[in-house]
């Protein structure tokens, strides 16, 4: 997982921004769970990662802070990853707040409305978490979106990993 | 988006050969009693069912013994081969009468025997034809039983088919007739001796009865 | 006078043989085959002329795909008979043909009248004579209505080949997804585009009188089920709760839907009256409960709920509100569905980490695994409860399978391009 993953070497650049936004974590840790690493995935197709990764200068600024979060099968728990990047996107919120929509998905496998209501539980989670923050809960709207707006439309590990996620807009 | 017509990309329904019956005589055993119809049909089923048993004659008995008295039919017999019975006051003529008839006998029952043991090979042969032919609708359902009385001719041909006892589901029945249509012919029976032919194989009863169904 | 019985044990076999007089010589035939019938449809024709459509082979094609069938082909057949007096049961008989449908068409005023009879080769004899009428935009109907008399007399089951299926396509066009729900004749054929979005649509389900479908869709940038009727293409949005909006059952009356709605926190089953607009909670649980689908009596819905700690399927009866579990085998059970028998239970099955169609007695508890296929989810019963659809992966792409329920026949229905998905059979 961790080769898959550090393949893409956008992903190793916002890993990077990542690890320099939060002092405690290593680049181990980050990719060794299953794909949980987080990484904006709007950037993350998989015909262009495949290609030989994109250069991080394509980064504007408002995504510095990783956008999507990744959760393991079946689960909503937030990883310490995403944890450090919504602290900062509540802290965002906390000084000008904004309304913003969490989206959560699931991968492909499991039947499609159980995989909606997994997308909501994760986006859920993220939400609790930014309300816990101190960011006003009615500022944000949680929509599952299931498995059927995968980020990566491939049948493996290394796409399914990229699937289960929330993506904050 | 769907390709016109969905045509199978691959159908998986096997072809069951018909399996090879094995057949094995395991016990002969002598029924005392002259009750008209032991019929003792092992079905391990609940339902008594009071077959109307289409047995139209009642057959003169063959003559088998002279039976100077008749016995008390509660007595049965106690042994597999006849024996004379020992007559109170037998004068010579009357003993050798018996002897005779009991000789009779005893090669009458052997007779019959060996012609119980031919008929059983041929009844799995025709079971072994029956059930391969038998291809049963998928409604089928273990518990389902037709009886069919059929007619045979002794080159073994079908003459008719009659079911005499319905399943209740016409496509279950109609396989069963379909089944003695297709064998159409039990060309082994033209082997048999007259006798056996006449006495097992002129009107043969089938029954049915599906028991390696999943349901 | 003796009567030997003589118990003679076959494999499977018993019968009892007296020794004297006419034998009353019984044989019990335990065992058979289950092979496919073999058929012969010679071509229907209006007196040698040729319909708008091959009738003899849309039967053809529909008998040989239940399985339960293998056609004889055209080009083997010695005779074209198309009345019971035309047929030479020997050239029958040859071929190895069991079963002969023969059919003649006459046109009166833009209808066609087909007269049709099954014959059984063997036996010699007519089963059946019929008569089926209609106008001629239709004549695929009037062969699936043959093929449905056809089966029906020969398997003892009613046919399915006049039924539908509603799909979701999911088209990548220019990196971004066109989602299309779909209504085709159960053999593929006469497809129509319902609804095109750029939003996912989910979750098809059609109403008891299949003149209706209830689905999910995505388009106004939030889950809402919608209500649109096939003939007029009238839809209608239902609901528009925040949160999930989701997996519509019409119940067996016609008169309400089970559906899941979040709106309360999380995702529970509810019932929605289509006449009062009520919505009734059903369930109370802080898991997920979803996928509910109605009992064929009405009064009860099996869903999902991961109550247990894993996904498994639930039965909740309407009147008392008592929950109960129906499976304990596997750490993953869901999307369950209903045969119309009311005991066949049908759902994805994980087993040993992927994901196939099992089906479950609901009498015995017997579990079987049915497909093999890759990433397989969202069975659908045919109606005749004699095979179901479902969605399957087959390299990266989506496509419908279909799999008898005794798993004796299995093929895939495969599309031209983009994803196929979450297929619902009709319910007539």
């Amino acid at each position: 997982m961790k080769t898959q993953l550090l393949k893409y070497g956008v992903m190793a650049t916002f890993l990077t921004a990542l690890l320099a936004g939060c002092s405690s974590t290593d680049t181990t840790d980050t990719s060794g769970a299953g794909g949980t690493a987080t990484v904006p995935s709007n950037q993350v197709s998989t015909g262009t990662a495949g290609s030989g990764g994109i250069s991080g200068s394509s980064l504007d600024a408002d995504s510095s802070v990783a956008r999507t979060f990744y959760f393991e099968f079946d689960k909503a728990i937030l990883n310490s990853e995403a944890r450090a990047a919504l602290r900062i996107h509540a802290q965002t919120l906390r000084s000008t707040p904004a309304n913003i929509r969490l989206e959560g998905h699931a991968d492909e496998r499991g039947t499609r409305e159980y995989n909606m209501a997994l997308g909501e539980r994760r986006g859920n989670s993220a939400r609790d978490f930014l309300i816990q923050e101190g960011v006003n809960g009615a500022l944000i709207e949680v929509i599952s979106y299931g498995e059927e707006s995968p980020a990566s439309l491939d049948s493996n590990d290394a796409s399914w990993a990229l699937n289960r996620r929330v993506e904050l807009k | 988006m769907l390709v016109g017509h969905w045509e199978p990309e691959k159908s998986a329904r096997k072809i069951a050969p018909p399996k090879y019956i094995q057949a094995k005589l395991i016990k002969i055993e002598e029924k005392a009693k002259p009750k008209p119809k032991p019929k003792a049909k092992p079905k391990p089923k609940a339902k008594p069912k009071p077959k109307p048993k289409a047995k139209s004659k009642p057959k003169p008995k063959p003559k088998v013994k002279p039976k100077p008295k008749p016995k008390p039919k509660v007595q049965p017999k106690p042994k597999a081969k006849p024996k004379v019975e020992p007559t109170p006051q037998p004068d010579d003529q009357q003993l050798e009468q018996a002897l005779a008839s009991a000789l009779a006998e005893e090669e009458e029952f052997l007779v019959a025997e060996n012609d119980a043991q031919l008929a059983n090979s041929y009844s799995a042969y025709i079971f072994d034809r029956v059930a391969g032919n038998w291809n049963r609708p998928p409604s089928a359902r273990r518990g389902m039983e037709v009886e069919l009385l059929i007619q045979l001719v002794p080159t073994g041909q079908v003459v008719s088919v009659m079911i005499v006892q319905s399943s209740g589901n016409g496509a279950f029945d109609r396989s069963a007739e379909q089944a003695v249509h297709k064998a159409g012919r039990f060309d082994k029976l033209k082997e048999l001796p007259p006798r056996v032919f006449e006495n097992y194989f002129r009107k043969l009863r089938l029954v049915f009865r599906p028991e390696d169904l999943r349901l | 006078m003796k009567k030997i019985a003589a118990i003679l044990s076959l494999y499977l076999v018993t019968l009892l043989l007296p020794l004297s007089g006419v034998a009353e010589l019984t044989i019990e035939i335990t065992q058979g085959v289950d092979n496919p019938s073999r058929i012969a449809i010679p071509p229907i024709t209006q007196s040698g002329l040729s319909l708008p459509e091959d009738v003899s082979k849309i039967i053809s094609a529909d008998l040989e795909r239940s399985g339960l069938f293998s056609p004889t082909p055209r080009r083997d057949m010695l005779s074209f008979p198309a009345t019971v007096k035309e047929v030479y049961f020997r050239d029958w008989r040859i071929l190895g043909t069991e079963y002969l449908v023969v059919g003649q068409a006459v046109k009166q005023s833009g209808r066609y009248k087909i007269t049709f009879s099954l014959i059984e080769i063997h036996g010699e004899r007519k089963l059946f004579t019929k008569v089926v009428e209609g106008p001629a935009t239709q004549i695929r109907d009037l062969a699936h209505y043959i093929s449905d008399q056809v089966y029906q007399a020969v398997t003892g089951i009613p046919g399915a080949f006049s039924t539908r299926v509603a799909y979701v396509t999911a088209i990548p066009v220019n990196d971004k997804m066109t989602f299309q729900l779909m209504v085709a004749d159960v053999d593929g054929a006469r497809e129509r585009l319902l609804l095109d979005s750029k939003q996912p649509i989910m979750s098809p389900a059609w109403s008891p009188d299949a003149k209706e479908l209830v689905y999910v869709s995505f388009e106004t940038g939030r889950p809402a089920i919608f209500r649109q009727n096939l003939a007029t293409a009238a839809r209608e949005q239902l609901t528009n709760f925040r949160g999930l909006n989701g997996a519509p059952s019409w119940s067996p009356n016609g008169k309400t839907l089970a559906l899941v709605l979040s709106k309360d926190g999380n995702p529970e089953i509810y019932t929605y009256e289509l006449s009062t607009r009520k919505f009734t909670r059903r369930t109370t649980h802080f898991a997920i409960d979803t996928e509910p689908n109605w009992t064929p009596d009405g009064k009860a819905l099996i869903f999902t709920s991961d109550r247990g700690g894993t996904p498994q399927i639930y039965k909740l009866t309407i009147a008392t509100g008592r929950v109960e579990r129906l499976t304990f085998r596997g750490s993953y059970n869901a999307r369950p569905r209903l045969a119309s028998d009311g005991r066949t239970l049908v759902m994805v099955h994980r087993d040993n980490g992927s994901f196939h169609i099992a089906s479950q007695d609901l009498v015995t508890g017997d579990l079987r695994v049915l497909t093999q296929t890759y990433l397989d989810e969202s069975p659908t019963v045919a109606p005749n409860g004699a095979m179901l659809l479902y969605a399957t992966k087959k390299g990266n792409k989506g496509v419908l399978a279909a799999v008898s329920l005794d798993a004796g026949v299995k093929f895939l229905l495969p599309a031209r391009r983009g994803d196929v998905r979450e297929p619902a059979w009709s319910p007539k």
